[in-house]
């Protein structure tokens, strides 16, 4: 077995470092959403040919271009993957809103209330009301998940640990800079 | 009404009564989904809503489990803001409403609860759809 070594002594690259790699000493007037345009209205080779010729990151990454590579691939990835939900999530919430399928559902739930609780556990797990969080009372809920478990039949139980006290809060500015539930059209 | 195979059985299993003018047909669509992927769509979760943000600080006051579902319970999904409920069905994901559409099947007593069941599998093909519309393998 060949043994790896992590030589990147811990650095990481953040959405910050790479909005300043690509926009220098514009960073400032920049956005998170223009960087993300830029990464995906560029070819990914070109982005990252342009982050991996950054002295800034270079430097923080000690001149190690591998590691680097590896840090900038993993990063668009995620980014790629966010914005993608993104625009489906807008996309499923415009077309079932026209249907009028959520209004269906909501008035059907008013009979469900397991269903009603499984929404209403998921938005106290995903936050509500921007940066609320219910970070120190996880216990609890999930000690109402594990009771509200035994009165679900069937599979929905089995989705449930979702409700997972790894799942970190976020700090209002989104994923990795990606910007919380703004429209963004790509 | 559009289900996967497993559904389909469950419904083909109803009296006749309660299948009545409902076509099933089979759900297609495709969505690898994982723990890491529904982790993902919670923290892209931007809810705005008093009845949520109640809830929420309701739920930390609760002296019992008991009191902390029944609270749940109370919550009138048709008054919370619209966005809200789609984008928290979509962060559940389809493999969850798919696991509600079995639920409510394996226990439908009426018309009402197969037209609930209908609603969620109309649901899960948009939601399916929209994924497989925006959504694509690096």
């Amino acid at each position: 077995m060949i043994a790896t070594i992590d030589r990147s002594n811990g650095a990481t690259l953040t959405f910050s470092d790479i909005k300043h790699a690509l926009y220098d000493g514009d960073s400032s007037t920049k956005t998170d959403l223009d960087v993300l345009r830029h990464i995906f209205d560029n070819k990914r080779q070109n982005v990252e040919e342009q982050l991996l010729s950054s002295p800034k990151l270079l430097e923080k990454f000690k001149g190690r271009k591998r590691v680097l590579k590896r840090e900038i691939s993993g990063l668009l990835d995620r980014s790629r993957d966010q914005i993608q939900h993104l625009a489906a999530s807008r996309d499923f919430e415009k077309k079932s809103g026209k249907k009028g399928i959520i209004r269906r559902f909501a008035s059907f739930a008013a009979r469900h209330k397991v269903v009603t609780a499984l929404l209403a556990f998921a938005a106290a797990a995903g936050g509500v009301a921007g940066s609320f969080y219910l970070a120190g009372n996880w216990e609890l809920l999930l000690a109402n998940v594990a009771l509200l478990r035994k009165q679900i039949a069937g599979g929905v139980g089995a989705a449930l640990p979702v409700l997972d006290p790894a799942t970190k809060a976020l700090d209002g500015t989104g994923l990795e800079g990606v910007p919380r539930g703004t429209g963004i059209t790509l | 009404m559009f289900l996967r195979i497993g559904e389909q059985v469950l419904f083909a299993a109803l009296p006749t009564d309660l299948k009545a003018g409902i076509q099933a047909r089979s759900e297609s669509g495709q969505y690898a989904d994982s723990r890491e992927r529904q982790t993902m769509r919670f923290q892209l979760l931007q809810l705005n809503d008093p009845i949520l943000a109640t809830f929420a600080e309701d739920a930390r006051a609760a002296k019992s489990d008991a009191d902390c579902i029944a609270i749940a319970q109370r919550i009138d999904l048709r008054k919370v803001n619209k966005s809200a409920v789609s984008q928290l069905l979509f962060a559940l994901g389809p493999d969850v409403v798919g696991g509600i559409i079995v639920s409510v099947i394996s226990a439908a007593a009426d018309a009402s609860d197969i037209a609930f069941a209908a609603t969620l599998s109309e649901l899960r093909h948009d939601m399916l759809e929209s994924l497989s519309d925006f959504v694509h393998a690096r």
